[in-house]
């Protein structure tokens, strides 16, 4: 083997990290992304496995052990680890169970409000002029709507149900993909990549899926964190009124207006959704701003 | 100048009308509303008499107009559940969701600046990374929650103040708190961002040259011009409060448009929600318009 002298040092794999390299190190070295992605891939374990690791059924009732307290107070057993609920149905397995509703609304109405925001994006930002106008004008307009209010009432009207409270989110929370969209869409569109692709006759739809979608990835991901979240918590205020997921199902906004009653008395009953619920939130929003910080250019 | 406020004034009017005919559309079209308004348990004849008399025969344009012409001169028509004309109710209650937004408006403002400006002031440390972490947490938390928490604590455990209702101005501070805490993150981000640009510029450095002392600097010279983008979010942000109200006024029970919302909508109440949520977009409409314009008055480059 020939030994190494300092220069084939310097250009070998070893000194100067690829691209994808960077990437790696800097989502390592990032605090607020490390301790997001742990605290939601613990909750997507547990909604993933909640029929293996919950305790018990979710819904199976047992009146004679109403409202028994956690394990860590002094009345708590092992039995149920984190009490019940006035129908003495196990905490821990309801939240267990929970977890699957949050996480499958946030990423479903995401998932619709992410197709519709990001084509009217960057149709806005591409077209630019009247359809750019137009665009921005359904954007102002559904800006203008309040959503709680129009999604309660909706959803009140149609019946409440899984797809409806998908459907009605989704249609109602896709203006910050759009805005986003189409501001990254006008920064790009005049570069020399997208002109030089124009000008060896590339097809639109090509340019747009093969140039710029690629390179406004990021801010996707981004907006698509805050989404998920938004989404999970416009389901939990929903629910929480009562016009969102219809009881016996766990969702975790629906067990803190179940506890709101012996809340006064047993404040755990509404402390321990709420706590699981905002730290959900909080998982997936360091995780989006954690993407931001590392795929910023300037910290590049 | 003139020219702006006219395009804006024009693009302000066709939201209201889009937003007008899709919150008519929206109510219209999920169900159908005369069994909504007949309520549970009527009968096919009962159903059919209220269909002939609010209208719902007609076609859906004509509904359309007839209640938007209506709609314009003030007239929502009569609530099926008080038996009253709609505005009456609701004019009863826009003082108090009012009152309760501008409250909540003023606790954000409150805490935000202060606490942002002593981020700014020093950047990276530990002052700043715990108002870093507040708005973060704060985002997370649900509104219902995090109000939840306040009757707790405040209400309950310290018995400082009354829990529910909106008879004296010490009703009005927990759910000010509760709903103000959402819009902190925002306006601390934003003067924090605004701050920290300022202080990097030439006349600052000029102002630390002569020898000026930081808080001088801060409050006579940066606060004043990263101010402006925050007046615009405040405009923004009350009339985000006046639709989020509906959540805060339902867990403290205050009388407010918010809570008539959400008792019309369990009681399928259509004229009433109709009336609420085009009133509450409008004063979203109006706000941005003003802001906007102010907006313009304060830095001539946006004027085009």
């Amino acid at each position: 083997m020939m030994p190494k002298t300092n220069e084939t040092n310097f250009i070998s794999n070893e000194t100067v990290p690829t691209p994808s390299q960077i990437l790696i190190k800097k989502t390592l070295g990032h605090k607020g992304f490390m301790i997001g992605a742990a605290v939601l891939a613990l909750i997507v374990f547990m909604a993933v496995f909640a029929p293996i690791l919950s305790p018990t059924d979710p819904y199976s009732q047992d009146l004679l052990h109403r409202l028994q307290e956690p394990v860590w107070s002094q009345s708590g057993s092992w039995d149920h680890p984190l009490g019940t609920d006035n129908l003495g149905r196990d905490y821990m397995s309801r939240l267990m169970y929970g977890a699957r509703i949050s996480l499958i609304i946030g990423t479903s109405a995401m998932a619709i409000s992410l197709v519709i925001g990001t084509f009217l994006g960057i149709m806005a930002g591409y077209f630019g002029g009247k359809v750019d106008m137009v665009i921005s004008f359904f954007i102002t307009t559904r800006l203008s709507m309040p959503v709680v209010l129009v999604a309660l009432a909706v959803v009140a009207l149609i019946g409440s149900s899984l797809k409806v409270i998908i459907f009605v989110l989704g249609f109602m929370i896709w203006d910050r993909f759009a805005v986003v969209m189409r501001s990254s869409t006008q920064q790009l569109r005049n570069v020399e990549y997208i002109s030089a692709a124009k000008s060896i006759g590339c097809s639109t739809a090509r340019i747009i899926t093969t140039e710029l979608l690629p390179n406004i990835f990021n801010n996707l991901i981004v907006v698509a964190t805050l989404e998920i979240a938004h989404a999970i918590l416009l389901e939990a205020a929903l629910s929480f009124l009562g016009m969102g997921v219809q009881p016996p199902l766990p969702s975790w906004g629906l067990m803190i207006s179940e506890g709101k009653d012996f809340m006064l008395f047993s404040p755990w009953i509404i402390m321990i959704p709420g706590a699981i619920l905002s730290l959900l939130v909080l998982s997936i929003n360091l995780m989006g701003d954690g993407v931001r910080d590392i795929t910023a250019p300037e910290a590049r | 100048m003139i020219a702006f406020i006219i395009k804006r004034l024009g693009l302000s009017v066709l939201v209201a009308v889009a937003v007008s005919f899709i919150t008519f559309m929206l109510l219209n079209f999920s169900g159908d509303p005369a069994i909504a308004l007949a309520g549970e348990g009527a009968t096919e004849s009962e159903i059919e008499f209220i269909r002939v008399q609010y209208g719902l025969d007609k076609p859906i344009i004509m509904q359309y107009v007839n209640w938007a012409v209506k709609a314009v001169q003030g007239d929502f028509g009569i609530s099926p559940y008080f038996k009253q004309p709609v505005m009456d109710i609701i004019g009863n209650r826009l003082q108090t969701t009012m009152t309760l937004g501008g409250c909540a408006l003023l606790f954000a403002i409150l805490v935000s600046i202060p606490m942002a400006v002593l981020a700014a002031m020093y950047p990276n440390t530990i002052i700043d990374r715990i108002a870093l972490t507040i708005s973060v947490i704060g985002q997370a938390m649900p509104s219902f929650f995090f109000g939840l928490i306040l009757i707790i604590v405040l209400g309950v455990k310290l018995r400082w103040l009354p829990i529910s209702g909106s008879t004296t101005w010490r009703h009005f501070i927990m759910p000010s708190i509760a709903l103000g805490y959402y819009a902190t993150p925002a306006f601390m981000r934003l003067t924090r961002s605004g701050l920290l640009d300022v202080l990097s510029t030439d006349y600052i450095r000029t102002a630390k040259a002569k020898g000026l002392g930081m808080g001088k600097i801060i409050f006579k010279h940066a606060l004043r011009n990263a101010i402006i983008p925050v007046v615009s979010l405040a405009a923004v942000q009350f009339g985000f409060m006046l639709g989020g109200s509906l959540v805060i006024e339902t867990i403290f029970a205050i009388n407010g448009v918010g809570y008539l919302g959400y008792e019309s909508i369990s009681r399928s109440d259509l004229p009433m929600v109709q009336a609420i949520v085009l009133m509450v977009s409008m004063f979203y409409v109006v706000l941005t318009f003003l802001a906007d314009v102010a907006n313009a008055f304060l830095n001539p480059q946006i004027r085009v």
